[in-house]
């Protein structure tokens, strides 16, 4: 007789994963009714939800490891973390379009939804403990986040942007599911517990050494290397965060990295620590060049978007190189350090206030036919407005590593990590790196305080709607409470570690 | 029976050519079939995998990438159309708005 086994399945594990998707649709089928006019009704009823749903995800944090969904979803302190930092960059960027979207004419209730859908497959894949899971969460954030860069679909670089970064990502999800498909291959499972069983077991060393297993492991690297951006495959990154909607570019640079970053780690330490010389080795590499080719390339540019976009390139070169220390050899093993993984936590937590700030300035710009984004637009704005000339420096040195932001204590725990670790080379381009960026962040310093306004520049004029301010101010705070006071936020980024190797 | 390894072949040497085509030809329409047949390679190496390991993962993983491909084409072919509105063209080096 067949027998029916019932999978275990703990629904209020996936709470904010359920409460998001309920979410999603109640924001499309609440967008019918309300008139064009009024659409940013529909992004206050999002930003409601998002916070509550964030408070819900912070509720799980703690509570150790947990499968579900027959082990396809695992409940985390990492995933934990991952989820609250998403769900806050969401409730933040949803302030910042509020106004945006006026401006630009792009306030249709669907931007809030796609926003919506794009969020939930980052949250699927925080939790994703299968590669199945893992690469359904990817393609879900990946072909939202395609429409919402080529939403202005009246301004001919949103669309091109939206063209070029849609071309590069299903480039990059082929590559990436070659890997997954080798992967399955060498190994019988998806099962992330599972590759790293089969890798320990009988025959698992022989697997480790197969060229075509280390080949479809360096296609899995080359996929996640193009979402993250890494050079060399970060190509499309400055066009993509130059064309899209300002909002959506510091929301992708900064969300998109956690999901990233969370599933990359999720698959290289707990499925792969058998091949962990190989893809260490790798990701050194790649780390050195992103360092190198994003900040070096910062400098050319005249576009203060297009810079912000470079030096993100160079930030995801910081974040993995928190990858590459966490893993060191002890007396011939393999073993990941919570220093490193903590270092990876606190930088993408630094991060995400301090860009979604310098964004959040060139957002505050934004009127009618006038976006501010060259460097020059900026030319004696700190005399003529203090406050806002202030709030963009803190943001700037966090971005550089300044003290007292949080990007400096973000970088100091991650070289020290990288110290403690003996990987005293990467520490040497980080910091090198380090000074590089501060060129170009204190040559913007510079235009704002030291040049003066030419007589025929327009006039830049600063938002004065409430919910940019209100979202402003607590990203100042923010960042300046990060680089004062990091102890309980350290406590949360070196939590992460619980319950995940 | 067929041996595996020609499910494997086929599925490198399908792979190959999408790749190649991503990356050789210049025509939008024909990058975003070259993309399908790269996933479509990808599916080969699946159910070949998984008839050769005798477990449905495999084919499961393979409806997954079906599925995925034709909301990518969707979204992939309406931003191809906004971008025609007002130029007509299909042809890549044309997108140029954006330095690279």
């Amino acid at each position: 007789m067949l027998e029916v086994v019932i999978p275990d399945i703990a629904l209020s594990l996936a709470l904010p994963e359920i409460g998001l998707a309920i979410l999603v649709c109640a924001v499309l089928i609440i967008d019918l009714f309300v008139s064009l006019e009024n659409k940013s009704r529909v992004g206050v009823v999002a930003f409601v939800g998002v916070v509550i749903l964030g408070l819900v995800a912070f509720g799980q944090w703690g509570e150790g490891a947990r499968t579900t969904f027959s082990g396809f979803y695992v409940v985390d302190n990492l995933s934990v973390f991952v989820k609250v930092c998403v769900l806050l960059c969401t409730a933040i960027s949803i302030l910042l379009l509020l106004q945006y979207a006026k401006v630009e004419k792009i306030n249709y209730g669907e931007l809030y939804a796609m926003l919506l859908f794009s969020v939930f497959g980052m949250l699927v894949m925080a939790s994703g403990n299968d590669l199945i899971t893992i690469y359904l969460g990817l393609e879900t954030m990946s072909i939202s986040i395609y429409v919402l860069v080529a939403f202005m679909r009246h301004d001919p670089l949103s669309r091109e942007a939206g063209l070029k970064y849609f071309l590069m990502g299903a480039f990059a999800s082929g590559v990436l599911l070659y890997g997954m498909a080798l992967t399955y291959g060498f190994t019988g499972t998806t099962s992330i517990r599972g590759i790293a069983a089969a890798f320990s077991g009988e025959g698992g060393a022989a697997i480790a050494q197969n060229p075509v297993m280390i080949f479809g492991l360096i296609l899995l690297v080359a996929g996640f290397g193009f979402k993250l951006a890494l050079a060399p495959f970060h190509m499309w990154l400055p066009d993509a965060y130059t064309g899209a909607p300002t909002p959506i570019t510091g929301f992708m640079s900064v969300a998109v990295k956690f999901a990233t970053v969370a599933a990359l780690m999720r698959i290289l330490f707990v499925a792969f620590p058998a091949m962990a010389d190989r893809w260490n080795a790798l990701l050194w590499a790649l780390t050195a060049f992103t360092l190198v080719w994003g900040n070096v390339a910062a400098i050319a540019q005249t576009s203060l978007k297009r810079m912000l976009a470079y030096s993100s390139i160079g930030h995801a070169g910081y974040v993995l190189m928190g990858v590459v220390v966490s893993m060191t050899v002890i007396d011939g093993k393999v073993t990941f350090t919570d220093i490193g993984i903590s270092a990876v936590a606190f930088y993408l937590l630094a991060y995400l206030f301090t860009n979604l700030g310098a964004f959040g300035m060139l957002i505050l710009v934004c009127r009618d036919g006038y976006r501010g984004d060259n460097i020059e637009d900026w030319k004696g704005i700190g005399q003529a407005h203090p406050w806002a000339g202030m709030a963009f420096v803190v943001f700037l040195l966090s971005l550089g590593g300044i003290p007292p932001t949080a990007g400096f204590v973000g970088k100091l725990y991650l070289f020290a990590a990288a110290v403690q670790t003996e990987y005293y080379w990467l520490a040497a381009i980080g910091l090198v790196m380090s000074a590089v960026s501060m060129y170009y962040y204190g040559r913007m310093i510079m235009v704002m305080y030291m040049e003066n306004r030419g007589e025929s520049q327009e006039v830049m004029s600063f938002s004065s709607a409430p919910s940019l301010f209100f979202a402003l101010v607590v990203l100042v705070v923010a960042t300046l409470l990060l680089g004062i006071f990091p102890g309980s936020f350290l406590d949360a980024a070196k939590g992460t570690v619980a319950g995940f190797i | 029976m067929i041996p595996m390894t020609h499910f494997l072949v086929l599925g490198a040497i399908l792979f190959l050519i999408g790749a190649a085509g991503v990356l050789m030809r210049r025509n939008a329409i024909i990058i975003l079939l070259s993309i399908e047949l790269m996933l479509n390679a990808v599916n080969v190496t699946f159910v070949g995998f998984s008839r050769h390991l005798a477990d449905m993962t495999g084919q499961v993983f393979g409806i997954f990438v079906i599925t995925v491909a034709a909301c990518e084409a969707a979204v992939g072919l309406a931003i191809l159309i906004a971008l025609n509105r007002d130029r007509t063209m299909v042809n890549v080096d044309e997108v140029n708005l954006l330095k690279w």
